[in-house]
């Protein structure tokens, strides 16, 4: 059985970054790519206690996503998508990050105003991811 | 009140390692800060964070949505872990 220890995870990860960010493939990179959605990425939110929770909904499919803070939030977002579209950990740097998809300005102000209880957003700025 | 409240973290690890036991399911670390939940019959495979201390209940009643219905295990199966 594969471990599930999240600290393993994060230590192979820590490790990754050192050993095999020169070792990346290139077809692979842009197989990754590919897989990715470009389209439509909506995500629906509220506050929940101390939680932003949402949805993402991309291409027929629903994930849940939840954050402690408008800038994790969207991290999660983009960690979810990722996670769904089975990328590899070493290639999301390559990819663009825990950024490559963020909400327009005004949404992630929203995001950040804890007087707005709930609210919605679709098509994020996509950030190019580096070749 | 609805039907699930927030899990914590240790609950759904064990969840998750029942799950891996299962035929046609396979439970691994993905991304930066999740666990994936994959099935045979699912086109995609369904994450859950392992960032926060908590779940939130929204991944419960939707995780156990797709396994009934996949009949990868009973609701009262699946409650005995998350309640």
């Amino acid at each position: 059985m594969t471990s599930l220890s999240p600290l393993k995870h994060r230590f192979t990860i820590f490790v990754n970054k050192f050993r095999l960010q020169k070792d990346l493939s290139e077809e692979a990179f842009y197989c990754y790519k590919n897989r990715l959605p470009n389209g439509k990425i909506a995500v629906f939110w509220k506050r929940e206690g101390d939680f932003i929770v949402g949805k993402i909904e991309v291409e027929n499919e629903k994930y849940n996503v939840q954050g402690k803070s408008a800038k994790e939030f969207v991290e999660m977002v983009n960690d979810t998508l990722y996670a769904a579209y089975e990328i590899p950990s070493q290639y999301i740097s390559a990819l663009g990050g825990l950024q490559r998809v963020f909400p327009p300005k005004e949404e992630f102000k929203k995001l950040n105003n804890e007087a707005v209880k709930k609210s919605s957003f679709v098509n994020f700025d996509l950030v190019p991811a580096k070749t | 009140m609805g039907e699930y409240a927030d899990v914590k973290r240790r609950k759904i690890l064990k969840l998750l390692k029942w799950l891996s036991k299962k035929e046609h399911i396979i439970v691994s670390t993905a991304a930066e800060h999740q666990w994936v939940i994959r099935h045979i019959h699912w086109s995609r495979p369904y994450p859950i964070p392992f960032k926060h201390g908590t779940v939130s209940k929204h991944y419960i009643k939707d995780l156990m949505k797709k396994l009934v219905k996949s009949e990868v295990c009973t609701k009262e199966e699946f409650n005995k872990y998350v309640k």
